[in-house]
């Protein structure tokens, strides 16, 4: 069957990033206008170096605009890089069309923020869980119906919300519809972009304790997307900070949130209130200046230059490298030793 | 000597003159579907310069209840019941011309979306200056002034010029910010802040909530802050009130709700926040199930169906508002052992 042509030719050696990015760029032209008389490039995604292991959970943070979705797009080939790399197993697939894409794709998969926008109002529970299988020709009718009651009592919905509709659903349901959809091609990756943010605050465990499990249960990697930071230390093995198109930070979860190095993963930590009064009016919260730069017209030199509390001369014209300041830490800041 | 302590207290240590008292206020919507009860008999106090955050999900009624206190419900809905006394008059009595003088003077309201509630057509100055002059009886230049100090205050860089601005010339962050400017410059008696920073991102929440803080104190108005952030709530408010399918279920000093919750409802949602530092449970304690309709009227109490300790009394029984600590209060029929331990609730594989 198709599964098998999928295999890669070469066995991935156990050290070897299942998918690894490299200088993934996402330039956007923004045309002239009326308004605007001259086309501008947006540079969304400028530069970005990413490796997820199997099995395990990257988080991307940031706040809008940052870049972290066209990422996360990228990543799933719904967005075509301006220039980079995407090594899925070690080949590159940042050209691939046709069959090539197609089996790119069945093998990374995206769960979409609003599952209420994200699903096909008129189609069945049944029907989006199999679309997948469908398109792809898997198996015959009932091998696939079985599977599809599978994939329900797979992600928690029982079989007879099979011949509901999206509306008939609540939040949390409609959710794990776009989860049992994006399980359907047994995918190794999973891109989640924002998966509990349209959610009801009580309904949010729910789904992540769901993604856990999941990936406990059948080994698949999650690039974990969201601006929730204390969701994404929850479920995250490793993390990556971006502000305006670059990665400034990354490194492993529990150490990038116990010690931040770069000033604005510090900043960032800081402003998120935590569910402690007590702690909470303890806190000193470190107020950015400003807000984000407009990415058409980037600072010179650091991106973070304009809020960043620590900005010396240097920062203003030399932009800084991400480099490597520890195991397993990078961060891209002149003033980090 | 006691005497000159006893002059020199001001008012709002007085603790039986609330500001603001609302009353069994209940709000309908008759939709096609039936009545929906979207607030049931909610009472509480609201005392000078303080902060009461509203918490809940979406539908637990209480953006409605907030807007409701200035009879900012439209058809369908309708306010059935209650009363908000502010002051010695009734909010949802008034009428006409003292209803106009209400709503944006001693009363006034930040809402979620800046640019659905700034005017788009109109300059920031042809938006703060005409309330003042309304609700303060001040000249234009008076008005203006004022307008310019309030937006400096407010963190508004060059006001002279933004005030000029349209609002799409401004961030999402400014916009926010000219809103609370709009919302205080008329010296309000009590601000409602219906999720002011959803939409905004955690830098710029945290810029926004500091400002709302401080304008709050030097303007001495009480806020109603309305969202479904615990976090939030812990960083600004004096006392918490957590709605759930329309009712208060508690409400307390934020201390002792963070504390010592009593009602398995804001137990669970507590729990079921991760830290961001410290130990990281196996599991996330999960609330099941989901809220439930308000078009159904059910007996007993309305978590009941989600709760993990309800027996038969809280089936058929609705559960009161019983005091548990000083000022304190929460309506349970068992209150549980908090979520420690987490249980694996069921497994769901195959193998």
């Amino acid at each position: 069957m198709i599964t098998e042509t999928l295999a890669p030719a070469t066995p991935p050696s156990a050290a070897a990033p299942l998918l690894k990015v490299s200088g993934l760029q996402k330039h956007f032209v923004a045309r002239p206008s009326l308004f605007n008389r001259k086309a501008r490039v947006v540079l969304a995604v400028d530069g970005v170096d990413l490796e997820l292991e199997r099995g395990k959970t990257l988080g991307l943070v940031g706040e809008s605009g940052c870049g972290k979705t066209t990422t996360g797009r990228m990543l799933v080939q719904l967005e075509k890089p301006t220039s980079g790399d995407i090594l899925l197993d070690g080949a590159d697939c940042s050209q691939a069309t046709g069959d090539d894409l197609r089996a790119y794709r069945r093998r990374v998969q995206m769960v979409f923020q609003d599952p209420s926008a994200s699903l096909d109002a008129k189609m069945s529970v049944r029907a989006c869980i199999s679309e997948p299988l469908d398109v792809s020709r898997d198996g015959n009718r009932e091998l696939r119906r079985a599977r599809v009651a599978d994939l329900m009592h797979k992600v928690g919905l029982s079989h007879d919300m099979a011949e509901r509709y999206p509306h008939q659903l609540s939040g949390g349901q409609r959710q794990r519809v776009g989860i049992a959809r994006a399980l359907a091609l047994s995918p190794d990756v999973i891109v989640a972009d924002e998966p509990t943010s349209a959610l009801d605050v009580s309904v949010r465990a729910q789904v992540v304790n769901l993604l856990r499990d999941l990936q406990e249960q059948l080994g698949i990697s999650f690039v974990f997307i969201s601006h929730d930071l204390s969701t994404v230390r929850y479920v995250s093995h490793d993390v990556a900070v971006m502000y305006l198109g670059k990665i400034v930070e990354k490194g492993p979860a529990d150490e990038i949130f116990a010690e931040p190095l770069h000033p604005y993963t510090k900043a960032l930590l800081a402003a998120v209130p935590v569910p402690n009064p007590v702690l909470e009016s303890r806190r000193e919260v470190i107020l950015l200046e400003g807000e984000l730069p407009n990415p058409a017209n980037p600072p010179s030199g650091c991106a973070f230059s304009t809020r960043c509390p620590l900005v010396m001369d240097r920062c203003r014209e030399e932009a800084p490298e991400l480099r490597s300041v520890a195991e397993g830490r990078t961060v891209a800041c002149h003033r980090v030793d | 000597m006691t005497a000159t302590a006893v002059l020199e207290r001001p008012q709002e240590f007085v603790p039986d003159a609330p500001l603001l008292s609302v009353r069994d206020l209940t709000v309908h919507f008759h939709t096609k579907r039936g009545t929906v009860r979207a607030v049931s008999d909610v009472s509480f106090d609201l005392h000078r310069g303080e902060r009461l955050a509203i918490v809940g999900e979406s539908g637990s009624g209480k953006s409605v209840m907030s807007m409701s206190l200035l009879q900012l419900v439209a058809y369908p809905g309708e306010i059935v019941d209650g009363s908000a006394v502010l002051e010695g008059r009734d909010l949802l009595a008034l009428k006409g011309r003292e209803l106009r003088n209400t709503r944006g003077g001693a009363v006034t309201m930040i809402f979620q979306d800046p640019m659905t509630a700034l005017n788009p057509v109109l300059r920031i100055a042809d938006q703060i200056i005409p309330p003042m002059r309304r609700h303060l009886g001040l000249s234009q230049a008076a008005a203006r002034l004022r307008a310019l100090e309030v937006l400096r205050r407010t963190g508004i860089p060059d006001p002279e010029r933004n005030i000029e601005a349209f609002p799409h010339e401004l961030s999402g962050g400014m916009r926010q910010r000219v809103l609370i400017a709009m919302a205080v410059v008329c010296r309000p008696r009590l601000l409602i802040a219906d999720e002011p920073t959803t939409a905004l991102d955690v830098t710029i929440q945290a810029q926004i909530v500091a400002l709302l803080k401080e304008i709050a104190e030097q303007e001495d108005s009480a806020v109603v802050f309305v969202t479904h952030d615990m976090g939030l709530v812990a960083r600004f408010a004096h006392r918490v009130a957590v709605m759930y399918a329309g009712r208060i279920v508690e409400i307390g000093p934020v201390e002792q709700i963070f504390a010592d919750p009593q009602h398995p409802y804001t137990q669970g949602l507590l729990a079921s926040i991760p830290a961001i530092d410290g130990d990281k449970p196996s599991r996330l304690w999960q609330i099941d199930g989901s809220p439930p309709d308000l078009a159904d009227v059910s007996l007993g109490c309305a978590f009941g169906p989600r709760c993990r300790a309800a027996n038969s009394l809280c089936r058929t029984i609705r559960p009161m508002l019983e005091r548990r600590a000083a000022g304190h209060e929460g309506a349970c029929w068992v209150t549980p052992p908090k979520p420690g331990a987490v249980p694996r609730p069921e497994v769901r594989f195959d193998h």
